[in-house]
């Protein structure tokens, strides 16, 4: 076995990692040449001391992962509702429009108020009245077919409205 | 009946030899997945202490272990799930702190502020109980050390701080630095070739 090649395997062979029969090959070589025996022997000692290198864990190590990891998954919902509110920025036209729909219908149901005087035919009143009680219902989530309607339904119609629900509705 | 037992079925679908894992830690992994606190705190408890040395020998700086640990394991807690257990937990750990501990080095190179020279009031700890005369001794062959480190290749200083540090054998250092055993042998050859020709100068 040659110089170069002994040297190669000192490594493996201060790990153990050599099989029996290069092992002793090695030996062999190291005990006839005083270079490579002081090469093996300062690659040993360099070894124990990087081991000498590690050190104790200081203390609070896993506190200090606790606590962000609690912080990341706040944070990831925060960051899961700005691009929420992002993406509904990025969509302005049906976003706004639908705001506008919804805010003009909540205007009609609660603050537009029908005077049932002010109307000269009855059944304007009624119609408007009614479709807005619908709406409330429906608005609440209840169902308007079991819900008795609290419209007064007492009053004459004029001739003409008298005409407008024989032809459309029957009566 | 020879012939047979040649060509038994295993000739054509060889048993699968399962890997060396201990149950314990497979369910420490699977209740993680399922964002269990309390096992992720076992497995920090389990592996600070290498955690902490892989990212110090790569560094040498104890303040900057401290910080890639926490970083490591809020990874592994990040990406535990993308685990299939087709390898060791542990080298599969041990390559994120790898990872993470090269990414601030070099990060840290690109910023300039990698100072080649040890922080000489970091609080060095002696590993074993000598006398004061020793301790010096030993805490000035721990900075020739980290100097010659400095000095080393990137992945000569890796590996070193793997084999030496750590005690990884052959087939996990191949695991973890993904590359075969062939070449983990040779690379720690040069490695430790490199390292005691950097001390030798530094010596004289």
């Amino acid at each position: 076995m040659n110089r170069k090649k002994v040297q190669r395997q000192l490594s493996a062979y201060l790990d153990r990692e050599l099989n029996e029969e290069e092992k002793l090959a090695v030996e062999r070589y190291l005990s006839g040449c005083q270079e490579s025996a002081e090469t093996f022997e300062n690659l040993q000692r360099n070894s124990q001391l990087m081991s000498k290198l590690r050190q104790p864990t200081p203390s609070g190590i896993w506190e200090g992962v606790q606590s962000r990891i609690e912080e990341e998954s706040k944070d990831s919902w925060k960051a899961r509702f700005a691009i929420l509110i992002r993406e509904w920025f990025l969509r302005p036209i049906p976003v706004v429009s639908s705001a506008v729909l919804i805010a003009v219908f909540a205007f009609s149901l609660f603050v537009f108020n029908v005077d049932q005087d002010s109307l000269e035919d009855p059944l304007d009143f009624y119609l408007i009245a009614h479709s807005e009680q619908t709406a409330v219902f429906w608005f609440m989530g209840e169902d308007s077919s079991s819900q008795e309607s609290s419209v007064d339904t007492n009053f004459v119609v004029s001739d003409d409205s008298q005409v407008y629900l024989d032809t459309y509705f029957g009566y | 009946m020879q012939a047979y037992s040649i060509f038994s079925i295993t000739t054509f679908f060889p048993k699968k030899t399962l890997l060396p894992i201990d149950q314990y830690e497979i369910d420490l992994v699977k209740r993680c997945q399922n964002r269990d606190l309390k096992a992720m705190e076992e497995i920090v408890k389990k592996y600070e202490t290498q955690v902490y040395n892989i990212a110090y020998g790569i560094l040498g700086s104890l303040e900057d272990a401290q910080d890639i640990t926490q970083d490591v394991f809020v990874s592994v807690w990040e990406k535990i799930g993308q685990f299939r257990f087709k390898s060791k937990f542990s080298t599969w750990l041990y390559r994120i702190a790898k990872n993470l501990s090269l990414n601030e080095k070099s990060r840290r190179t690109r910023r300039k502020t990698d100072a080649v020279e040890i922080d000489d009031s970091q609080a060095w700890v002696p590993v074993d109980h000598q006398s004061p005369e020793d301790d010096i001794l030993a805490f000035e062959q721990q900075q020739i050390l980290h100097r010659a480190l400095e000095q080393l290749k990137e992945s000569h200083r890796t590996i070193l701080v793997l084999r030496e540090m750590e005690e990884l054998s052959y087939e996990d250092l191949s695991a973890v630095l993904g590359c075969s055993i062939g070449r983990v042998k040779s690379r720690l050859y040069e490695a430790r070739m490199q390292l005691r020709k950097i001390l030798k100068r530094e010596n004289q």
